[in-house]
């Protein structure tokens, strides 16, 4: 899970450098990779870039330098996602190893005495509920892909909405072990 | 104090380098416990029965008389499981022809991993079913004997995932006893787990 961060850093930066030359002007402290680009103060051509000193075509006034935004500075926030993911699916797959180890505890106590249909059903309730979390943590893992060739903003969004989605399933893993638990003796 | 330490350490890493590689032996993994008849046990692999890539059954009996690596995965992981698959690959290439070793990948994703999507991966990886079973089975057993591999490698109890899911290479020798572990993810690592499958090979198989 740690290689995510990676992944989405290194995948980040290559969204970054196709995207500097068109998107808002880079931030000139953040020039690290040493090159500038031109831009007029007016922004009069939403963000256009030159790569040659000169006058704005629309407003004629002189176009300022904009140093390029070093990759690095550009995929913190998403970094940051990736990692508050990668650090909540680690813990979900963790509780889920543990409430796999009280599913099996649960059905061999089911096979050893003899319960009411009452209790029986409780019991299947809870291993179903055991069940659809972890289905629920496979299908994320499934379609969880690392946000390669995304734009920085629609990596964020995309980062936030996966993150938003790991949580809710390491809290349905959370409540059922926590149910788990209480069926079984001490 | 601190010196003390330190000064040991260096001592016993020189003590340790200079054991000739023909001296050294695997250590058996796992807490060890005396029978009633005083004799030194060592944990096991369990029975298992799984089926693999060509639906075949996979039994530890697949597995006499050979020594071989286990791991566990899935085939939808997006992460972890591709390097420790490349790394998979780097071993299976060494040992593909050699009849003593063989390769055991569980799946932990029941209900994708089906055996056609088993064989299919299989495909992909480019592997013979003979070398390296890619298997699925009953849930239950499957986890519970992830338990039984990781108990013993517990070097880091505290591996980011829990143990199904750390990337981890377990050496299991003709005894189904644990001799050593890795991170699979980790190519250096996995360098060092060869050795460890080397030395194995000469202990258990002397010429």
């Amino acid at each position: 899970m740690k290689y995510i961060t990676q992944i989405v850093l290194l995948s980040l930066i290559f969204a970054s450098c196709g995207h500097s030359h068109q998107g808002k002007p880079a931030d000139a402290t953040a020039a690290i990779d040493g090159s500038t680009v031109y831009a007029c103060p007016m922004d009069c051509e939403k963000g256009k870039m030159y790569t040659k000193p000169g006058q704005c075509p629309v407003c004629g006034m002189d176009l300022e330098p904009r140093a390029v935004a070093a990759p690095e500075e550009l995929p913190a926030e998403a970094e940051a996602l990736s990692k508050e993911t990668e650090t909540i699916h680690d813990e979900a797959m963790k509780e889920m190893a543990e409430m796999n180890r009280h599913s099996r505890r649960i059905k061999e106590m089911m096979t050893k005495m003899s319960m009411t249909k009452e209790v029986a059903e409780k019991y299947n309730g809870v291993l179903a509920d055991m069940e659809k979390a972890e289905a629920g943590m496979m299908s994320w893992m499934a379609e969880y892909k690392e946000p390669t060739g995304m734009a920085k903003d629609e990596a964020v969004k995309y980062l936030q909405e996966q993150k938003q989605k790991i949580e809710k399933n390491r809290d349905d893993i959370r409540a059922a072990l926590e149910a788990g638990k209480k069926l079984l003796p001490e | 104090m601190k010196q003390t330490l330190f000064i040991f350490l260096i001592v016993s890493g020189f003590a340790s380098c200079m054991q000739s590689p023909s001296d050294q032996v695997l250590p058996i993994l796992g807490e060890r416990d005396i029978s009633p008849a005083g004799d030194t046990v060592y944990p096991t692999i369990p029975d298992f029965s799984f089926v693999d890539q060509d639906s075949q059954t996979v039994t530890n009996a697949t597995f006499a008389g050979k020594i071989y690596v286990a791991d566990f995965f899935f085939i939808h992981c997006p992460t972890i499981c591709p390097k420790v698959k490349k790394n998979g690959l780097r071993i299976y290439e060494k040992y593909k022809n050699d009849d003593r070793v063989a390769l055991l990948s569980h799946s932990i994703d029941i209900r994708n991993d089906t055996v056609a999507a088993l064989k299919r991966h299989a495909e992909k990886l480019g592997i013979d079913a003979k070398h390296w079973r890619l298997v699925t089975g009953d849930h239950d057993e499957i986890y519970g004997i992830a338990d039984n591999y990781f108990s013993v490698a517990t070097e880091d109890p505290d591996v980011p995932g829990g143990f199904d899911h750390s990337g981890r290479l377990i050496l299991v020798d003709k005894n189904r006893h644990v001799r050593s572990f890795c991170d699979g993810t980790n190519a250096a690592e996995v360098d060092r787990f060869m050795k460890d499958m080397d030395l194995l090979l000469a202990e258990q198989f002397p010429k």
